[in-house]
C-alpha cells in the first residue's frame, strides 16, 4: 500500500490538531490544547482505485517560522498549511512557513486551509488576499474542524495531488 | 570522549538509564532492521524481527531513512499515548543507528508552560481586537460628531441670518407703526376701523370730530359705516373671495353727522391685509 507523509504546518492555535482529530476520529473539542513536538497519526483513504495510507504529522505550532524544526518535514510528500481565518497574522505566518518548507523539501503538493470558517462574523482574511494567492495557483479551502466543513475534502484533495505527482 | 573515572562513567550510565530510558534500533542501508535493544517497549516499539522494514512498521520513522552524514534529530516525537522521545538518527559503519531518549517529562513541563504562554498570547490578541473595535467605534463616533457639529454650525449660521432678517423686519415694522401712529394721532386726518358688520370699532379724534360723534358713542358701538355714509354701497364680506387689498381711490363723499347734518369728506378705504372682514378708512375735510 502506498504511504504518504503529510505535515500539518501553521502557527499555534490555528486548529491543526483539531483538523487531524476531525479527519481521523470525527471528533472535535473546543478546548485548546497546545501540541508539543509532533504527534503522528494515520488514516487510509482511497484515491481513484488505490488505497493510500496517510501519515499525518501534527507538528507543534511556533510563534515564528524561525523556531520551526525542519527535521520534522523530512520525507513529507505534501503538507497542509493552516491559518486561522479569524486571526489575520496567522496567514502571514503560514506564508512564511510555506517558504521555509519549500526551502527544506522542495516543491511538493500543498493546500492552504483557512480554518475556523464557522466563525464567519470574526473573519479577518479579505477576499483580495485569498485571490492573490489563488492567482499563484494555490489551492485554498475554507475549513472548520468544529463543523467538519471542508476537512475531508482537504485531506482527499492533497492525497490526490500527491498521488498525481507520484504518477508524473 | 571526556576522560572520566570509571565510577563517574558508571554513575552517568545509571542516571541515563533511569532518566532517559535509552533504546536503539540499528538499520541496514536497505532499511532492514539489524539490531535493537534498550527500553524499546516503553516507546511502544515491539514485535521486532531482523530484516523488517522499520519505517513501514513505525509511522514516526516513515520518510526519515536514509539519513545524511550529519544525522537527524527529531525532538519530542510522540511514540505512543503520552510517551514522547527525542529521536536521534546517525550513521556509523554498521548502519544507521536510531537512538530513543525519553522526553515525556520534558514535554509535560514544556506543555504546561507553552499552554500558558499561548493562552496569554491568544487573550492578548483578543484584547487587541477588542481595542481595535473600540478604536474604530470611537473613530466613527468622532466622525459623526464632526458631521453633526458641522450641520449644527450651518444651522446656527442660518438662524443668525434669519434672526438678523427678523430684527431688520421688526425695525421696519416699528418705523411703519410709528408713522401710522403719527398719522392716527394727527388732528387733520380722520382714521376709522370697522368690522364685517360695518360697526366702527376704533377711530381717532379727528374722524369723530368730522362726524360729530363722541368716544362714548364709539365705545357703545353706535357708529356704523353704512349709517354715516349711506350713499356708498358696502359689499358683504365673503371669506371665500380673494382679498383685494389695494386701497380704493379717494373720492369725496357725503357723511351724515350725529345731528343729521351732512359733511363732505375726501375718503379712501381698504381692507386690512389678510382680513376681509376688517377695514380701515382715511378721511380729510375739504
Amino acid at each position: 500500500m502506498i504511504q504518504k507523509k503529510i505535515c500539518m504546518l501553521g502557527t499555534f492555535a490555528v486548529g491543526k490538531t483539531s483538523l487531524v482529530r476531525r479527519f481521523v476520529e470525527s471528533i472535535y473539542s473546543g478546548k485548546y490544547h497546545t501540541t508539543v513536538g509532533v504527534k503522528v497519526d494515520k488514516k487510509v483513504v482511497t484515491v481513484g482505485s488505490e488505497d493510500v495510507t496517510l501519515l499525518l504529522w501534527d507538528i507543534e505550532g511556533t510563534e515564528t517560522e524561525h523556531e520551526f524544526r525542519k527535521s520534522y518535514l523530512r520525507g513529507a510528500s505534501g503538507y497542509l498549511l493552516v491559518a486561522d481565518g479569524t486571526r489575520k497574522d496567522t496567514l502571514y505566518r503560514a506564508l512564511a512557513l510555506q517558504t521555509r518548507a519549500e526551502e527544506t523539501i522542495g516543491t511538493v503538493p500543498f493546500l492552504l486551509l483557512l480554518n475556523k470558517a464557522d466563525l464567519a462574523e470574526d473573519w479577518q482574511i479579505e477576499s483580495r488576499e485569498q485571490e492573490a494567492l489563488e492567482q499563484k495557483n494555490w489551492t485554498i479551502l475554507n475549513t472548520s474542524a468544529k463543523t467538519g466543513q471542508g476537512v475531508e475534502e482537504a485531506f482527499l484533495a492533497l492525497a490526490e495531488k500527491m498521488v498525481e505527482k507520484k504518477d508524473d | 570522549m571526556t576522560d572520566l573515572p570509571a565510577p563517574i562513567r558508571e554513575f552517568i550510565d545509571t542516571l541515563t538509564d533511569d532518566l532517559l530510558a535509552p533504546a536503539f534500533l540499528l538499520v541496514n542501508d536497505d532499511g532492514g532492521l539489524a539490531a535493537w535493544g534498550g527500553a524499546l517497549e516503553s516507546y511502544g516499539v515491539s514485535g521486532l524481527k531482523e530484516g523488517m522494514q522499520v519505517a513501514d512498521e513505525f509511522i514516526f520513522l516513515a520518510g526519515v531513512l536514509p539519513v545524511d552524514a550529519g544525522g537527524v534529530f527529531m525532538p519530542n516525537v510522540q511514540t505512543r499515548d503520552e510517551i514522547y522521545a527525542d529521536i536521534y538518527f546517525f550513521n556509523r559503519p554498521q548502519g544507521t543507528w536510531i537512538l530513543f531518549l525519553d522526553a515525556t517529562e520534558n514535554v509535560k513541563k514544556r506543555q504546561a508552560l507553552q499552554q500558558r504562554t499561548y493562552d496569554v498570547s491568544l487573550h492578548a490578541g483578543e484584547l487587541e481586537q477588542e481595542g481595535k473595535a473600540l478604536y474604530d467605534a470611537n473613530s466613527m463616533l468622532e466622525q459623526r460628531v464632526r458631521e453633526q457639529t458641522a450641520e449644527l454650525s450651518q444651522t446656527v449660521v442660518r438662524l443668525q441670518q434669519e434672526l438678523a432678517e427678523s430684527k431688520k423686519a421688526y425695525r421696519a415694522l416699528r418705523v411703519s407703526e410709528a408713522r401710522f401712529r403719527g398719522l392716527y394721532e394727527c388732528n387733520f386726518i380722520g382714521v376709522a376701523f370697522w368690522d364685517g358688520e360695518g360697526i366702527i370699532t376704533d377711530a381717532n379724534d379727528a374722524f369723530l370730530h368730522f362726524i360729530g360723534y363722541t368716544r362714548d358713542d364709539l365705545a357703545r358701538g353706535l357708529i356704523q359705516i353704512n349709517v354715516i355714509n349711506p350713499m356708498t354701497s358696502w359689499p358683504e364680506p365673503d371669506p371665500e373671495q380673494t382679498i383685494d387689498t389695494r386701497p380704493r381711490r379717494p373720492n369725496e363723499r357725503d357723511f351724515v353727522c350725529k345731528d343729521g347734518s351732512r359733511t363732505a369728506l375726501l375718503f379712501s378705504s381698504s381692507p386690512y391685509e389678510g382680513a376681509p372682514a376688517k377695514n380701515v378708512g382715511f378721511a380729510v375735510r375739504r
